[in-house]
């Protein structure tokens, strides 16, 4: 019965427009976005181009660099902060401004004089062969030297602390705190880079982690549109009630038609996925690499699709439960929401977010570290979309026995089970 | 008059209550999300671009949607008082309510000291509101589809975040952050030209 529906769904669904704008925005998107395939270059010794910026390793670095940033917004009261994507300027109460000083006075052992105590940092620009300087904007910072006693580890809490004070997002939350000092990097940083992404990552891993940070935004949103036009079409075409009386279960025909959606929206992102893939292996022939020809498919199936599957559910159940605008609204707020969440951070923004952001095909490490983040998020949107999958049964069935939708029981063949 | 003010006044209370709600929650909600004080106008600008802009969706998309059915649109295109009439009088609530939760987003900002040209700002807001409504009531105009009315506004809004700059060029949402009021008045006059074409082809159809 199950597959019989499930070819019925996707047949209905090859017939509607709504599918066919659906392929034409995500492949639009596609070619605008993902674009031509760029090989990587190998870093030369002595070369005159600069070998990129990197956060710094240097533990003193990173704290004077921070405390700096937390004594100048400290001293204007008025401090930067992302708490959902978008730039917040918060003013702190006199009381929460003490808690701050408090902060501050036990990292650096200062009381105040914070702006005298501040020095450019000693770190110098690279040099070109001919002696002038690579600069950069916004690498080696103003330092505030911190206590001698001071751990990092202190150092951390007493950060995580003022970030909460803040109301979160700011420059003082852990995973921020690394990027406030950055530094040039080295030929021997960006050979190890370059190694990572050809060895480690097999060049396709990378490729396709920015396919899916790409596609992720896209999908975050518009499979909701496929759900909710599902759920109305029956409603359009006044066929409710008949297809209540069928002898089908509520399981079963809800599930078709869940999973024929889902099929239908993950099949074309593997079909999109072979130009890139084929195009690694054809570097990876050149470079004599071994490239991983499965990636695609691991990175989308991990991925894309439990991403796919919440929103496909979340629209299914929503609008089952309250109507096809609120889920669109509701999926609108929520992808505003999580595509904004790291404001201007794009690599390795995991967390809890429906969409994480990794728009670069190298920062292996920066991936490796993320790694165990990205799991059980996706772990968590899997669970999430089965219990509105559930949830969405348990209403449709309601509906169907008379108990929801104020009609009167439409149950010809079952009565009690799902 | 007492004909206009009973199919406001139906209106509201049959289809839209629903939507205002939504929509006045999502301008309440403004300075939680994202914190309205202070802001310079480039910072100010992305609160109406990227947040405000929606709420053009949200309201004047579903402008037909009280005679999505075939029989009940039937039924009004019998009666003495001409369909488009009552449509136009929607929009026209649609666009005052805008307006009023404009002004409430923009009040807010100016209580937290936030530095912008009000009036101007006013506009721009409208701009945005009206463009991506304006597609929507198009998309509805000739698909006779609701979803479909609100997922290409809402497909265009997203291809902003991306590279929509370089492909949209003057039609590009999110300028106010970039100080660039040209696009406004682009967006502005699309708009009001997308909602009159959708109303159009909305009644021709039979």
């Amino acid at each position: 019965m199950f597959f019989k529906l499930f070819a019925k769904e996707c047949g209905q669904m090859l017939k509607s427009l709504i599918y066919y704008l659906f392929l034409a925005a995500v492949v639009f998107f596609y070619v605008s976005q993902v674009g031509s395939f760029t090989t990587y270059s190998e870093p030369l010794k002595g070369q005159e181009e600069s070998y990129g910026i990197k956060a710094s390793s240097d533990k003193q670095q990173i704290m004077g660099a921070t405390l700096a940033l937390l004594a100048g917004e400290y001293e204007a009261n008025s401090y930067t902060a992302y708490p959902v994507g978008f730039y917040k300027n918060v003013v702190l109460t006199k009381e929460k401004q003490e808690k701050i000083h408090q902060i501050l006075m036990d990292c650096t052992g200062l009381e105040e004089g914070y702006t005298d105590a501040i020095r450019e940092s000693s770190e110098e620009a690279p040099q070109t062969e001919d002696s002038s300087y690579i600069q950069i904007a916004g690498i080696n910072p103003p330092l505030l030297p911190p206590a001698e006693d001071l751990s990092y580890d202190r150092f951390l809490r007493y950060m995580t602390k003022a970030d909460k004070i803040i109301g979160g997002g700011s420059s003082y939350a852990s995973d921020n705190v690394k990027n406030n000092a950055k530094t040039y990097a080295t030929y021997e940083d960006a050979k190890k880079v370059y190694d990572a992404s050809l060895y480690t990552d097999r060049i396709s891993r990378g490729k396709a982690r920015l396919f899916c940070d790409y596609m992720g935004i896209v999908l975050g949103l518009l499979p909701v549109f496929l759900a909710v036009t599902r759920t109305l079409r029956d409603k359009r075409s006044m066929a409710q009630e008949v297809i209540y009386a069928r002898r089908a279960s509520s399981v079963t025909i809800i599930a078709a038609r869940y999973f024929s959606a889902m099929f239908l929206t993950i099949m074309p992102l593997f079909l999109l996925s072979l130009t890139p893939m084929l195009q690694c292996i054809y570097y990876g022939h050149q470079l004599g690499v071994s490239v991983d020809v499965l990636a695609f498919g691991k990175y989308i199936l991990g991925w894309l699709l439990p991403e796919t599957a919440f929103v496909l559910a979340c629209g299914f159940f929503l609008s089952e439960s309250v109507g096809g605008p609120a889920a669109i609204l509701v999926q609108v707020v929520l992808w505003m929401v999580s595509i904004s969440t790291g404001g201007t951070k794009l690599v390795g923004t995991v967390g809890w977010n429906l969409i994480p952001r990794f728009n670069n095909d190298q920062a292996t490490d920066v991936w490796l570290s993320v790694f165990g983040q990205m799991v059980r998020n996706r772990l968590l949107y899997a669970g999430l979309a089965l219990l509105f999958m559930a949830g969405t049964v348990f209403i449709y069935h309601m509906k169907r026995k008379g108990v929801l939708g104020g009609r009167g029981k439409n149950f010809i063949h079952r009565n009690r089970t799902l | 008059m007492e004909r206009i003010l009973s199919i406001e006044i139906e209106h509201f209370k049959n289809h839209y209550a629903g939507h205002l709600a939504a929509a006045l929650l999502l301008s309440l909600l403004a300075p939680v999300i994202m914190g309205m004080e202070a802001l310079n106008q480039y910072q100010a600008g992305q609160i109406l671009d990227v947040y405000f802009s929606l709420l053009g969706i949200v309201l004047l998309t579903p402008l037909f949607m009280p005679e999505q059915n075939k029989d009940i649109r039937d039924l009004l295109a019998s009666r003495e008082y001409p369909l488009r009439n009552i449509q136009l009088l929607r929009l026209l609530q649609a666009v005052v309510i805008l307006a009023v939760l404009n002004l409430l987003v923009l009040f807010q900002m100016k209580l937290g000291e936030c530095t912008f040209p009000f009036g101007t700002y006013f506009w721009c807001a409208m701009a945005n509101c009206l463009f991506l409504g304006g597609l929507g009531i198009f998309t509805y105009g000739i698909t006779d589809h609701l979803v479909i009315a609100y997922m290409i506004p809402v497909f265009y809004y997203i291809c902003c975040y991306g590279a929509g700059q370089k492909y949209l060029g003057k039609f590009y949402l999110f300028s106010l952050m970039t100080g660039d009021l040209e696009n406004k008045i682009w967006l502005g006059t699309a708009g009001i030209l997308l909602t009159a074409a959708g109303i159009v082809i909305r009644n021709r159809k039979k």
